[in-house]
């Protein structure tokens, strides 16, 4: 399917509307008070990434942005299973 | 099919406009928890439906129904970890909380944090 000027427009809307999400995530990346709040606000705005990928692939009609957002899924998972355990051991407050 | 489509991503992108305002307004960490995991997990995965019925090729569909099935299997286990190891460390619950159901199921660990222990003190 081609991208219709109508689509690229509900395009960018949905992505301004991410862009608010990204930046109350990321208030909560620099505010939180533990550790663990990071992490979750870094979780969360990883998936975020990945939905600015899906957004870009559909306004510029490349399908292989897709696959790093699949690449970031998995990295992202890994690092927040390795801060959950950093922040079980006790390393870091 | 485009307003299917157009559809899909806003109601996505809000979805994850929400994750936002749930981890800024919610008050400690578990809750925050509970806002960041599910709807940004819904939200990617109506974002890549959008892209699925966009593209509309077999490899496109494969691997946006791939990237779901991760995350949705992925996200649970990531923030349960998390919650695990934030209750483990005593991180201190809201003040308004009505139940504490980890406290006997997860172990309290204190052992590599000396300064930890008068936290745990006062939070009790």
């Amino acid at each position: 399917m081609e991208s219709t000027p109508t689509l690229i427009t509900v395009a960018w809307l949905a992505g301004a509307i991410l862009s608010l999400g990204m930046i109350l995530t990321f208030i909560r990346l620099v505010a939180g008070p533990t550790l663990a709040d990071r992490v979750v606000a870094m979780d969360a705005l990883a998936t975020m990434v990945i939905g600015v990928l899906v957004l870009t692939s559909i306004v510029t009609g490349t399908a292989l942005l897709l696959d790093i957002a699949l690449a970031i899924a998995l990295v992202v998972f890994l690092g927040t299973i390795a801060m959950a355990t950093t922040i079980e051991r006790g390393v870091f407050k | 099919m485009t307003w299917v489509i157009g559809g899909c991503l806003v109601i996505g992108a809000f979805l994850m406009f929400l994750t936002g305002l749930g981890l800024v307004r919610m008050p400690d960490i578990f809750i925050r928890m509970h806002a960041a995991t599910k709807s940004a997990s819904l939200g990617v995965a109506l974002l890549l439906l959008a892209a699925a019925l966009f593209f509309q090729e077999a490899m496109v569909v494969t691997k946006a129904v791939v990237t779901i099935a991760f995350i949705f299997l992925t996200a649970p286990v990531a923030a349960s970890l998390l919650g695990r190891a934030a209750y483990a460390r005593r991180t201190p619950l809201w003040e308004h909380s009505v139940m504490d159901e980890g406290r006997d199921h997860i172990a309290i660990r204190t052992e590599a944090r000396p300064d930890q222990v008068e936290r745990t003190s006062q939070d009790t």
